[in-house]
C-alpha cells in the first residue's frame, strides 16, 4: 500500500514537471494573438476589423451612379481599390423616423454597420422659442427639413470616411430602404479624401488678408440645423457666464447637453462673414460631464473639413463655462473665409479615442466569454481550497489570458498617451484588470481565487468603455474673431457674477412655481415625478391641451397622500400614475369618481389593451384609466444558447430542463421577485411582484372568487402553482435578489424573466451584447389537449379623477388627452430626449407603444405578449394579499415549511382582512 | 434669621408665580404644548373607542377595538411579545451601558473625554446612520459579514441575516443599543461632572474604602434625577422603536419577526386606515410605558440604601 502511494506520488511529480515544461514552451510561442480568432460566436464582421483586413489601395477616380427607381446599380471597377461613398437623397415628408438603408454590394453587406446606414434628417427649430405662463423659455419644436441633401458616409466613430473595398471587375450595388420616406437620387463612389495638415493649409492661405476688426458673435442656441431631434437648445440659469442669462426666469441659452454624445451627432450654425480674409474661431463651452477627460468634435466649414487637425478639436474638462479659441496650444488656427454666409458644424467624434474604444468594446466581449467558461467550472464563488486546474480545463486559457493582458496593456498605454501621461481613473480601472489577469497567470493553481476580482474588474472596465465613448458637450456662443485671436468681453467679471447670485437668491423667494392664470376653467393635477418629466408634461399641456381645449392646468409635484388631501378638501382634480391598488382603495372610501359615467368612456378604453382597466374596477364602476402597463417577458442570450445547443423554452417543463443545464454549468436563471419591504411595494399590485400570479392564471386558477369576497388560494390548481413557484427557489435555488443587468451582460444569467421595459436599459447601456440577445414570450403550462396556456399578469399605474373635483368634465377631457396616442408618444419621446432612451415610458396606449423606437422583431414579440396579458382585479384589502403571499413564500423558501399549511394559514389571514374591509365599508 | 430669609424667598416666589407676566410668558408654550402634545394624546384615547377611518365618519364601538386587538388580531401578540423582549433587553442594558461608559470616560482628562464623548454620541447625531448596518448584514455575498464568513470558509452560502426570523431580532437589538446610547450617555456624563467633589473627600473621611462604595453611596444617589431622566429616555426609546425595524428588516418584516407595537400600529393606521384600532394600540402602549416609568422610579429609589 505504501509503495503504491509513493509510486503515485513520483508519477505526479514527474507529470507536474512536464506540465511546467509545456508551460514554458507555450510562453516562448509567438504571442501575436489575434483576439478575433476566438470569435466563434461573433456573427459578422465589424467595420473596424473589415477595414484593417482590406489591403486595397485608395481609388484614383470618382464615379457616379445616377437615379434608379429600383435602387440597384451595375458597375465595374478597373483595379482593386477603396472608395468612399456619397449619397444624394431627397427627404420626402416631414417624419421624424430615422432614414435607414442597408448597403448591399454583390448581394451582401460587406460589414455589419453597412446593414443599417443612417442618413441625416435635418431638424430645425420650428416657430422659435416658446414661453410658458411664467415667462420661462421653452425649447422650440423640432421639425424635419424636406428637400435634397447629400451625405458622405462616415465610419461608426465619425473619425474618417467609411471606405468600401471593391475588387477589379463588375459589381452590383443595391440599397434596401423603406418606401415613401426618402429617395436616393444618386450614389457617388469617391476617392478617399486626403486632408492637408494645418501647416499645409496655412501655407496656401497665409498671404490672404488678416481680419482685424470687431468680433462677430453667434448664440449657439440659434442653430441652422442638427441631425437628431434630441439635440435641443437648453437653459442654464445658474451662472452669468452663459448668454443670455437671467436670474429670474429660465432662458434658453445653450445647446448640447448630455444628448450630444453619440458619434455623428452634428449641430450646424450659419455665420455671416463680413469680408474675405483669415479669421479665428472662439467658443464659449462647458464640459462638465466627465472629470479630467477631453471630448472631441469634428469641425466642418461648408460641409468640408478644412484641415486634418480640425477633425478632432479638443475640449478639455471645464466645470464652468469657459472661453477658448480653437488652436494648437497658444497658436490659434486661422481659417480662410470668403465674404457671405457659411455653415459651421461640429459633430461628435471619438477622435483620438476611436481605436481605444473599439478595442475595449471588443475585448469586453471576450473577457465575458472567458469568464463564462471559467464559471462553468468553478461557479461564481469558487471554493478557495479546491484545485480546479483551470488552465487545463478551459481551452487555451493561458493563451487567451496573455492575449487579453497584452491587449489591455496596449489600450492602457494608448490612453495614457492621449491624456499626455496624466494619470486618469480610466487607466487605473484597466490596470486593475490587468493586474488580476497577471495574478491568474502567475498563480496558475489558485487562479480560481481571482474569479470574483475578475468579474468586478470586468464590470468596471465595461461600464468605463461605454462611458469613454460618450462625449457630451455644451456650447453657449460661437465667436468669429480677428486673426490675432484677441477677443473682448468673453467672460463676465466677478462683481456681476456675485450680483447675479444675489439676485437669483432673492428671486427664489418670490417665484411662484404654481402660478395659475386667471382662466375660469382650470384643473389641478398631482404627479409624483421628477422635475424633468413634469417639465415635459407642462410644455405639452401649454402648447397643446390648453390651446385646444381652453382649459388651464396647474401641475403640482407631490408625493403627499391622496387620502389626506381628499379629506381636507385640498385634493387635486386629477392624479396621474397612481399605484395599482390605490384606485380601488380610494374608491371604496368614495374618494374617486366613477369614470364609466362619462358617455364616451367605452370608446376611450379601446386605446388600451384588452382588460387593462380591470384592476381599476370596483362595485360596477371604473375608477382609473391605465396610463402605464408593464408585463413580463423572457430575456435570452442567444449566443450562449447557441453555444450550449439549447433552444428557447416554450413550456415550463422545457424551461426547467434548460435551467437545469444552465445551473449545472454554474449559471443562473432569473425570475422576477420583489420582496415587500415597504408599504409602497404592497401597492404595486400582486401581478407585478412575482411570477406566482402568472403561474396561477396559467394553471387556470384565480386569486379571488367571482364575487371578490375571498381569496381562492386553496384550490388544487393554486396549491400546485404555489408549489411550482416555491420549488424554483427552494429546490432549484434560483437567486431571489440579483443584479440582472450585469449578470445578463456578462452571460452569467443567460435566461431571465423580467419586465419588458428592461429592454430599454439593456439596449442603452450594454451595446457590446446588442446582437446577442432577444426577448421571447414567457413560457406556459402544457394543457392536456396539447395547447400551451401562456398568459402573463401585468402591473402598472392609473390616472383618476377625484370625487370632490368641481371640474369633472374638464378633468375627463384632460384624461382623454393624456392617454391619447399622440400625447403618450410625445411625452414618452420628449422624456427620452432628456433622460436618455433607458427612460422609456411603459405606456398603456397600444398605438403609442408601437411608435417608439424598437427593433422590429422585438416589437412583434412585445405585442404578442401584450395580447396574452391577463390583469388581476383589485379588491378591498387586496394590498394585504400581496403581503400574505410574500409571507407564505418566505416561510416555505427560507424555513422549509409545508406549502399547503402555509397557504392555509396565510390565506385565512387575507380572508379576514378582506371581510373586515367589506364589513367596514358596507359592501354587499 | 434663616426663617426670615426663607419666608422672603417664599414670598418672592409666590409673587412671581402669581404675576400675570409670568403666566403670559408661559402661555405660548402652554398653548403649543396643549395643542400638539396633550390634545392628540386625549383625542387618541377617545378615538380608541371608535371605529374611525379618515374618509368616513366615526362610529362608537365601545371596547370592540380592544377586544379585537387581544383576541382576533394575529399579529398583535407577536408585536407585543417582540416589543417586550426588545425593551426588557435594550432598556436596562442600554441604560447600564450608557452609565458605565460615561463613568469610564469621566475618568479621562477633559480633552480625551471630549473626543470620546463625541465619538460615542455620534451615532445619535447621525440620525439614520444605521443604514450602515444594512451593508454589514446584507443578505448577498457582498455583505461585509457574509463576505468575511465566506472567505474564511465558515459558511458556504450567504446567510439572509435580515430575512431570517431567528437573526432579525438580535441584530435589531444590537443596532438599537448602538444608536440609542447617545442622549442618556450625554446626560450621564453631565451628571457625573456635577457630582460635588467635596462629597468624595467627606466620604473618604467617613470610611469609604473603594470606588465601588463611592459609586454606590455617593455618585449614584447624587445623580438620581439624571439617572431617572436617562432611564425614562432609554425605556421610551426602546418601546417606541419602529423606524429602525422598518429600515433594517423591512416593513412588514419576514414572518413579522421584527414587528413591534409601533410598526404594527403604523401598519394598521396608515395602510389600512383603521385609526380607531391604531389608537387603541397606542393607548395600550402608553399604559405599558407608564407602568414601566413607575417601576423605574421605585428601582432607582432603592439605590444607595
Amino acid at each position: 500500500m505504501k509503495k503504491l502511494l509513493s509510486l503515485i506520488f513520483v508519477v505526479l511529480i514527474v507529470l507536474s514537471a512536464f506540465s511546467g515544461c509545456f508551460a514554458v514552451s507555450a510562453e516562448n510561442e509567438n504571442l501575436t494573438l489575434n483576439l478575433a480568432d476566438n470569435a466563434s460566436t461573433n456573427p459578422s464582421i465589424k467595420y473596424a476589423d473589415y477595414i484593417s483586413k482590406v489591403s486595397f489601395e485608395n481609388a484614383t477616380e470618382d464615379f457616379t451612379l445616377v437615379n434608379n427607381p429600383e435602387n440597384s446599380w451595375e458597375f465595374s471597377v478597373d483595379s482593386d481599390s477603396l472608395y468612399a461613398l456619397k449619397i444624394d437623397y431627397t427627404v420626402l415628408e416631414n417624419n421624424d423616423e430615422p432614414l435607414e438603408l442597408s448597403v448591399l454590394i454583390d448581394g451582401y453587406s460587406p460589414f455589419e454597420e453597412a446593414e443599417s446606414i443612417e442618413l441625416d434628417n435635418r431638424y430645425y427649430d420650428f416657430g422659435g422659442i416658446r414661453k410658458d405662463n411664467e415667462g420661462n423659455e421653452v425649447t422650440p419644436i423640432q421639425k424635419v427639413k424636406t428637400g435634397d441633401f447629400s451625405k458622405t458616409l462616415m465610419d461608426p466613430d465619425n473619425v474618417k470616411e467609411m471606405l468600401f473595398g471593391l475588387s477589379a471587375g463588375s459589381h452590383n450595388l443595391k440599397f434596401d430602404l423603406p418606401s415613401g420616406k426618402f429617395a436616393v437620387n444618386s450614389v457617388s463612389f469617391t476617392v478617399p479624401t486626403k486632408l492637408p495638415s494645418y501647416k499645409e493649409y496655412y501655407g496656401i492661405y497665409k498671404t490672404k488678408k488678416r481680419y482685424n476688426s470687431k468680433q462677430i458673435v453667434l448664440e449657439a442656441e440659434n442653430t441652422l440645423c442638427k441631425n437628431s431631434d434630441s439635440l435641443i437648445s437648453l437653459s442654464d440659469n445658474s451662472s452669468s457666464n452663459v448668454n443670455p442669462s437671467s436670474p429670474y426666469i429660465d432662458k434658453i441659452n445653450y445647446i448640447g447637453g448630455s444628448n450630444w454624445n453619440m458619434p455623428g451627432d452634428t449641430i450646424s450654425w450659419e455665420i455671416d462673414v463680413p469680408k474675405d480674409g483669415l479669421y479665428t474661431l472662439g467658443l464659449n463651452y462647458r464640459q462638465k460631464y466627465k472629470l479630467n477627460s477631453t471630448h472631441y468634435r469634428y469641425l466642418k466649414i461648408d460641409d468640408v473639413c478644412p484641415f486634418e487637425e480640425a477633425k478632432n478639436i479638443e475640449f478639455p474638462y471645464a466645470r464652468n463655462w469657459k472661453f477658448t479659441v480653437l488652436g494648437n496650444g497658444d497658436n490659434p488656427y486661422l481659417f480662410y473665409l470668403t465674404k457671405g454666409k457659411h455653415t459651421v458644424s461640429l459633430g461628435v467624434t471619438l477622435g483620438k479615442l476611436s481605436g481605444v474604444c473599439n478595442s475595449l468594446e471588443n475585448i469586453t466581449y471576450y473577457l465575458a466569454e472567458l469568464y463564462r467558461e471559467i464559471v462553468m467550472i468553478t461557479g461564481d464563488t469558487p471554493d478557495a481550497n479546491r484545485d480546479y486546474d483551470l488552465f487545463e480545463q478551459v481551452n487555451d486559457m493561458e493563451k487567451r489570458l496573455k492575449g487579453m493582458s497584452k491587449g489591455l496593456t496596449s489600450i492602457a498605454n494608448k490612453l495614457t498617451k492621449i491624456t499626455n501621461g496624466e494619470a486618469s481613473s480610466n487607466v487605473t480601472t484597466i490596470n486593475s484588470l490587468i493586474e488580476t489577469i497577471d495574478k491568474m497567470l502567475e498563480h496558475k493553481y489558485s487562479a480560481h481565487k481571482y474569479v470574483s476580482n475578475y468579474y468586478n474588474d470586468y464590470a468596471s472596465v465595461s461600464s468605463m468603455a461605454l462611458e469613454l465613448s460618450s462625449m457630451p458637450l455644451d456650447i453657449d456662443r460661437i465667436y468669429i474673431g480677428n486673426a490675432n485671436g484677441e477677443y473682448e468681453d468673453t467672460k463676465s467679471n466677478v462683481f456681476s457674477n456675485v450680483a447675479f447670485s444675489v439676485k437669483r437668491f432673492f428671486a427664489s423667494f418670490t417665484d411662484d412655481y404654481n402660478k395659475i392664470s386667471n382662466k375660469d376653467k382650470s384643473i389641478t393635477i398631482w404627479v409624483n415625478w421628477g422635475r424633468d418629466q413634469t417639465k415635459v408634461l407642462k410644455y405639452l399641456i401649454q402648447s397643446d391641451f390648453s390651446v385646444k381645449s381652453g382649459i388651464d392646468v396647474d401641475i403640482k409635484v407631490t408625493n403627499a397622500s391622496l387620502v389626506h388631501a381628499a379629506l381636507s378638501g385640498n385634493g387635486p382634480d386629477v392624479q396621474l400614475h397612481l399605484s395599482r391598488s390605490e384606485p380601488v382603495n380610494l374608491a371604496m372610501r368614495t374618494a374617486l369618481y366613477d369614470l364609466s359615467k362619462f358617455d364616451d368612456y367605452e370608446q376611450i378604453t379601446k386605446r388600451f389593451a384588452k382588460g387593462a382597466v380591470k384592476p381599476y374596477e370596483f362595485g360596477g364602476g371604473v375608477y382609473a384609466l391605465p396610463d402605464t402597463q408593464t408585463f413580463y417577458m423572457m430575456f435570452i442570450r442567444n449566443d450562449i444558447f447557441e453555444d450550449m445547443g439549447l433552444s428557447v423554452p416554450k413550456t415550463w417543463d422545457e424551461f426547467l430542463s434548460v435551467s437545469n443545464i444552465l445551473v449545472r454549468n454554474n449559471m443562473y436563471v432569473g425570475m422576477p421577485y420583489t420582496q415587500i419591504i415597504d408599504m409602497n411595494q404592497a401597492n404595486v399590485g400582486v401581478g407585478a411582484l412575482s411570477i406566482f400570479p402568472t403561474l396561477l392564471m396559467q394553471k387556470g386558477a384565480t386569486i379571488y372568487n367571482d364575487k371578490h369576497t375571498k381569496t381562492t388560494l386553496l384550490t388544487s390548481e393554486s396549491i400546485s402553482a404555489f408549489e411550482f413557484w416555491t420549488d424554483l427557489y427552494y429546490k432549484y435555488s434560483y437567486p431571489k435578489t440579483y443584479d440582472f443587468f450585469n449578470r445578463f451582460r456578462i452571460g452569467l444569467m443567460p435566461m431571465a424573466i423580467q419586465s419588458y421595459i428592461t429592454y430599454a436599459t439593456l439596449t442603452a447601456a450594454a451595446p457590446e451584447i446588442s446582437d446577442y440577445w432577444s426577448m421571447y414570450t414567457v413560457p406556459g403550462f402544457k394543457n392536456e389537449d396539447g395547447t400551451v396556456s401562456d398568459m402573463v399578469t401585468g402591473g402598472g399605474t392609473g390616472c383618476s379623477i377625484l370625487a370632490d373635483s368641481k371640474n369633472k368634465n374638464e378633468a375627463w377631457e384632460f384624461l382623454k388627452w393624456w392617454t391619447s396616442t399622440d400625447v403618450q408618444y410625445a411625452y414618452g419621446s420628449e422624456t427620452e430626449k432628456i433622460l436618455g432612451s433607458s427612460a422609456r415610458l411603459a405606456t398603456s396606449n397600444v398605438e403609442a407603444l408601437k411608435k417608439f423606437d424598437w427593433e422590429k422583431d422585438d416589437l412583434q414579440m412585445i405585442l404578442k405578449q401584450w395580447n396574452k396579458v391577463e390583469e388581476i382585479p383589485e379588491v378591498p384589502g387586496s394590498y394585504y394579499v400581496s403581503r400574505v403571499i410574500d409571507q407564505a413564500f418566505w416561510n416555505v423558501v427560507n424555513s422549509g415549511e409545508n406549502t399547503k399549511d402555509m397557504l392555509i394559514k396565510w390565506s385565512d389571514i387575507a380572508d379576514t382582512e378582506i371581510t373586515r374591509r367589506r364589513e367596514q365599508y358596507g359592501i354587499k | 434669621m434663616s426663617k426670615l430669609f426663607r419666608k422672603q424667598i417664599k414670598n418672592n416666589q409666590l409673587h412671581i408665580c402669581n404675576g400675570i407676566q409670568m403666566k403670559l410668558m408661559l402661555l405660548p408654550f402652554l398653548i403649543l404644548f396643549f395643542l400638539f402634545t396633550v390634545l392628540p394624546v386625549l383625542v387618541s384615547m377617545c378615538l380608541s373607542f371608535f371605529e374611525y377611518d379618515v374618509m368616513f365618519g366615526s362610529k362608537w364601538v365601545g371596547l370592540k377595538n380592544f377586544v379585537y386587538m387581544f383576541s382576533k388580531d394575529e399579529v398583535f401578540p407577536v408585536a407585543l411579545k417582540n416589543t417586550l423582549i426588545f425593551s426588557v433587553i435594550t432598556g436596562p442594558l442600554g441604560f447600564a451601558l450608557s452609565f458605565i461608559l460615561a463613568w469610564f470616560i469621566n475618568e479621562f482628562s477633559p480633552k480625551i473625554r471630549g473626543v470620546l464623548s463625541f465619538l460615542f454620541y455620534s451615532p445619535a447625531l447621525m440620525g439614520n446612520a444605521y443604514f450602515i448596518w444594512q451593508v454589514l448584514f446584507s443578505g448577498d455575498s457582498y455583505g461585509y459579514i457574509n463576505s468575511l464568513l465566506l472567505s474564511y470558509g465558515f459558511i458556504s452560502s450567504p446567510i439572509q441575516w435580515l430575512k431570517s426570523p431567528e437573526y432579525v431580532l438580535p441584530i435589531i437589538i444590537v443596532v438599537q443599543l448602538w444608536s440609542s446610547m447617545g442622549v442618556s450617555f450625554l446626560a450621564n456624563i453631565a451628571g457625573l461632572q456635577n457630582v460635588n467633589i467635596e462629597l468624595y473627600e467627606a466620604g473618604a473621611i467617613d470610611g469609604i474604602k473603594n470606588r465601588w462604595y463611592e459609586l454606590w453611596y455617593i455618585t449614584l444617589p447624587y445623580m438620581k434625577n439624571i439617572l431617572l431622566f436617562s432611564a425614562v429616555m432609554q425605556i421610551s426609546a426602546s418601546f417606541s422603536v419602529g423606524q429602525l425595524c422598518m429600515t433594517l428588516a423591512g416593513f412588514p418584516s419576514i414572518n413579522y419577526s421584527a414587528e413591534t407595537l409601533v410598526t404594527h400600529l403604523m401598519d394598521v393606521g396608515t395602510m389600512r386606515y383603521e385609526l380607531g384600532l391604531a389608537c387603541a394600540m397606542s393607548f395600550f402602549l402608553f399604559l405599558i410605558m407608564a407602568v414601566f416609568r413607575v417601576l423605574i422610579g421605585k428601582l432607582l429609589n432603592a439605590m444607595g440604601r
